[in-house]
């Protein structure tokens, strides 16, 4: 038997994870390729609220507010009768979502704890209300995308967005992006900052850091992430409603980030695909789809207070040789201050 | 007693915590390279002196100066750029960075004008963190997590270090380590604002001292005239 470090196995897992999601359209039926996009695009969302909840101690509770402007904006700028320019509609987008999270971070960022949950819950409810009662919008009905945006040079289409199986290694490849973007976000300097705030915000002041500006930054670069995870659901099921912005939503995204394991970005990844296949399984036993998975939430935080990438984690390293490794474990007990 | 212009210059400082109040008045003066004990009894606001002095509590009334230079009411991280190194009662070590990635956090923000430390030097003060530094903060011992706190504030290239409590709960061995690094650090012409229990040590490393009590400065000398007064010592310090 050949004896890898916990590092190699980490290494061969992720490469197994990407060569099945590479090779799944070929494998997979039509509705699971479907699905599979989905739960990518709910593990983009995840992902992006990681960079707030596990890496900079922001709890947000309205992370949909941008994921559902991304939608509204896509719905707003596709022709009735045309396709949309990917290349314009995908930027406008997260610009959108990057403005609006320019703004709510402003705002709530002047408060912190239960404070902060509750203001950036309640943007993200304004948001879903001007949706929800808006003629423009399509209040509660929601509006159609009937196209998907199209990538053309020079009149002749390069991607044809339309076929499931381009849409799905589009979403795959944005999937694979974000990860390899937050991953050497988190490890930059930039990253060391974010950290240390978590811990603690006073302590980074101290040490000579404008922790607000960090804050914001965070803020901004995860609203703007959860703008791509909310265009590209909208224009994969060619349609937004208020759903997108509603607190369901947030609450959906932040129960995928703890079921996964915060502070890790590939446990929001294994939480979407948990969550979604459990989802999906239990559709076939039992209408209450809601009560088995809320006991399998409870279940894992009771069991498994570091999430699915803490199992995993224990496993690659070989649980059973001994001590466990821990990174990014919320304080051991402090001093007084 | 203090040089024509201190480097730190702390002048009836008022601060409190919401309606409670703390400080009613704080004198104090640390003179650029000079060594001062900051001593006083439990809760007679040692602390929030400390906190008052780098920006972390607000400041109701006083005001303090930087080599000349106004900082009352600053934030805190302008402070710390102006050379104002903190280690903070309690360690204050981040659990999830490496004692690599805690240098490299420090050394980034480093606008200060002190001596410059850089990764190798703090290293050399403290031959333990090398051998350490990829792991985390709650890898490390007791007395690693203070070489790394004092270690940490170095990288910002202090001109005034101040230290809260750098020797508590340490190991006798330990802890004359770290006084022998301080004196070193003294050495090297970096000032020092210290709090600890240790009054022997403290009169041995500092080149003055004042005694907090409640809210207000009631002895400010040199360590010597302290070292000498048992009367003083025995009715402020209970020693």
């Amino acid at each position: 038997m050949i004896a890898l470090g916990s590092r190699a196995r980490a290494v061969l897992a992720a490469c197994a994870a990407l060569s099945v999601l590479t090779a799944f359209p070929w494998i997979g039926g039509e509705f699971y390729v479907d699905l599979v996009v989905r739960l990518m695009i709910l593990a983009i969302f995840a992902m992006s609220l990681d960079l707030l909840i596990g890496y900079t101690g922001l709890v947000s509770f309205g992370h949909a507010a941008f994921f559902g402007i991304a939608g509204y904006t896509l719905a707003s700028l596709t022709p009735a009768a045309a396709p949309a320019n990917l290349v314009v509609v995908l930027p406008a987008a997260l610009v959108a979502s990057a403005l609006a999270a320019t703004v709510i971070g402003y705002l709530s960022l002047r408060t912190a704890g239960v404070g902060f949950i509750m203001i950036t819950l309640a943007f993200a409810q304004m948001l879903y209300y001007v949706a929800n009662e808006s003629r423009a919008f399509g209040g509660s009905d929601g509006v159609l995308i009937l196209f998907r945006p199209e990538l053309t040079l020079q009149g002749r289409p390069l991607l044809d967005l339309e076929d499931p199986t381009v849409f799905y290694y589009l979403v795959l490849a944005c999937l694979a992006g974000v990860l390899l973007l937050l991953r050497s976000l988190v490890r930059a300097p930039f990253g060391r900052v974010i950290r240390a705030i978590r811990i603690d915000d006073r302590r980074t002041r101290a040490l000579g850091f404008a922790t607000g500006r960090y804050k914001l930054a965070s803020f901004v670069i995860a609203g703007t992430l959860a703008g791509l995870a909310g265009f590209l659901e909208a224009a994969h099921g060619g349609y937004v409603s208020p759903g997108a912005l509603s607190w369901h939503q947030s609450g959906l995204v932040m129960a995928v980030v703890i079921l996964g394991g915060m502070g890790t970005l590939y446990g929001p990844i294994l939480g979407a695909f948990a969550f979604g296949l459990l989802q999906d399984q239990v559709q076939d036993w039992t209408e209450h789809t809601g009560l088995v998975v809320g006991l399998f939430v409870i279940a894992m935080v009771l069991l498994a207070p570091r999430g699915l990438a803490g199992l995993l984690s224990g496993v690659l390293s070989g649980a059973l040789s001994g001590a466990p490794k821990t990174r990014e474990r919320p304080a051991a007990p402090r001093g007084p201050r | 007693m203090t040089a024509a212009q201190p480097l730190l210059a702390a002048v009836d400082v008022h601060a409190g915590y919401g309606q409670h109040p703390v400080l009613h008045g704080v004198d104090l003066a640390v003179a650029a390279g000079e060594s001062v004990a900051l001593l006083g009894r439990n809760g007679m606001g040692k602390t929030t002196t400390i906190r008052a002095l780098i920006g972390l509590t607000p400041i109701s009334g006083g005001s303090v100066q930087l080599d000349g230079q106004p900082v009352t009411g600053l934030p805190a991280h302008r402070i710390a750029r102006l050379g104002v190194g903190l280690v903070p009662e309690g360690r204050g070590i981040f659990p999830n960075l490496t004692v690599a990635e805690h240098l490299a956090v420090a050394a980034r923000s480093s606008g200060g004008r002190g001596p410059a430390w850089d990764r190798t030097a703090v290293l050399a003060l403290f031959p333990r963190l090398a051998e350490r530094l990829d792991h985390l903060g709650t890898q490390l011992s007791g007395g690693e997590q203070q070489m790394l706190a004092i270690g940490r504030a170095l990288m910002t290239g202090p001109r005034l270090l101040i230290l809260d409590e750098a020797t508590e709960g340490l190991a006798p061995r330990v802890r004359a380590e770290i006084w022998s690094v301080l004196a070193r650090i003294r050495g090297e012409g970096v000032a020092i604002l210290i709090v600890d229990r240790d009054l022997p040590q403290l009169l041995h490393l500092c080149d003055r001292a004042a005694i907090v009590v409640k809210g207000r400065i009631a002895f400010q000398g040199t360590a010597a005239a302290l070292a000498a007064d048992r009367a003083m010592q025995q009715r402020w310090l209970g020693v």
